[in-house]
């Protein structure tokens, strides 16, 4: 298998289409701005996040990353990386290439906090500070 | 970069790092109790100091209460001095603690309910962790700049891996040295295929989100 390497999945406009999918999905706060590392769901075209984990809701799960220049010197956006059913970033296989999902948040519809820790994948909960409960 | 800090906060690990790192001592009484001079050492009563590398009046190395503080000195509350100082000694608040970086391979991207258990440590020939120090050298961690809107303080030392191996690594976490405590992690923006003869070079920054 070769290097990994980060590309989009999916375009950011299915989302509207799939935003009809989820009955009475709750807003986002008033004035929420996601934080670096924070637990979010989203509505997004479920063709192309095959194997994403949903909360309840239905809608996809993942972690909010903020951008920035990381510790290598590498430059990366605002983004969303979508997880699997055991957390970890999800991935697809193409040819010999390993891709991992990576999504603009501003292009999510229905972006909010995740506020129901059943809504984390279990596996990244066996490993959860004890007591931690999900914050807006 | 923002850096996730799941088991402190951002504020109270920035104030630790920066502000607990202590100063320089340049006097220390042969008395009961004995006092310390430190320029501007900004320290309360009822603080507690870890003092150490004191020459000479080898009893003020240390952990004590500060009481009857003064712009320059300090008394360390209870300990009686042993001989006559003679050079050196630096002080910091009791409770800072190194950090230790190690790298990661796990497929995942940090999020906040994370322990230092959720990751996957490399295992590379040639890996070592690397310790950050948290104590007295305002070089560590210098005090932070503003820029573009965010605060950060960038360690003042490059962290270096030569592999002798092969393993891809996806990021790094810190924890504390004695604690084990989670204090931030953090992916590279993609991750990093090393090999035999590559040379791995990060360096860590504090940011406020």
């Amino acid at each position: 298998m070769s290097e990994q390497t980060i590309e989009p999945v999916g375009d950011p406009d299915d989302a509207d289409a799939a935003a009809g999918d989820v009955t009475d999905a709750p807003a986002a706060p008033a004035g929420w701005r996601p934080r670096n590392g924070q637990w979010v769901k989203f509505s997004f075209d479920p063709a192309a996040l095959v194997g994403g984990h949903q909360a309840a809701d239905g809608r996809f799960v993942g972690v909010f990353q903020r951008g920035g220049v990381d510790a290598l010197g590498q430059w990366h956006v605002d983004r969303v990386k979508p997880v699997d059913g055991d957390g970890l970033d999800l991935r697809r296989l193409e040819g010999t290439q390993v891709l991992v999902a990576e999504l603009d948040p501003a292009g999510l519809a229905d972006l909010s906090p995740v506020l129901d820790r059943a809504d984390v994948p279990a596996a990244r909960l066996a490993t959860a500070r004890p007591g931690w409960v999900p914050l807006p | 970069m923002s850096l996730l800090v799941p088991d402190v906060g951002e504020v109270e690990l920035l104030a630790k790092l920066l502000y607990g790192r202590g100063k320089a001592i340049t006097g220390a009484t042969n008395a009961n109790p004995i006092v310390i001079t430190s320029n501007s050492h900004g320290l309360s009563n009822s603080d507690r100091v870890v003092v150490s590398d004191v020459g000479g009046n080898t009893a003020a190395n240390t952990t004590a209460t500060v009481a009857n503080v003064a712009s320059n000195t300090f008394e360390l509350s209870g300990v009686a001095g042993n001989g006559a100082y003679t050079s050196g000694g630096s002080w910091s608040l009791s409770g800072v603690e190194n950090g230790t970086l190690k790298l990661r391979t796990d497929g995942l991207t940090p999020a906040e309910s994370d322990t230092a258990g959720t990751y996957t440590e490399a295992t590379f020939t040639g890996y070592v962790t690397k310790t950050l120090t948290g104590k007295y050298a305002a070089a560590n961690w210098p005090l932070p700049t503003t820029s573009t809107g965010t605060t950060s303080s960038t360690y003042g030392t490059t962290l270096t891996w030569t592999p002798t191996s092969s393993q891809t690594v996806t990021g790094y976490y810190v924890v504390g040295a004695t604690s084990g405590t989670l204090w931030w992690a953090e992916n590279f923006a993609s991750s990093k295929s090393l090999s035999n003869g590559d040379t791995l070079s990060l360096t860590a920054r504090l940011q406020m989100d």
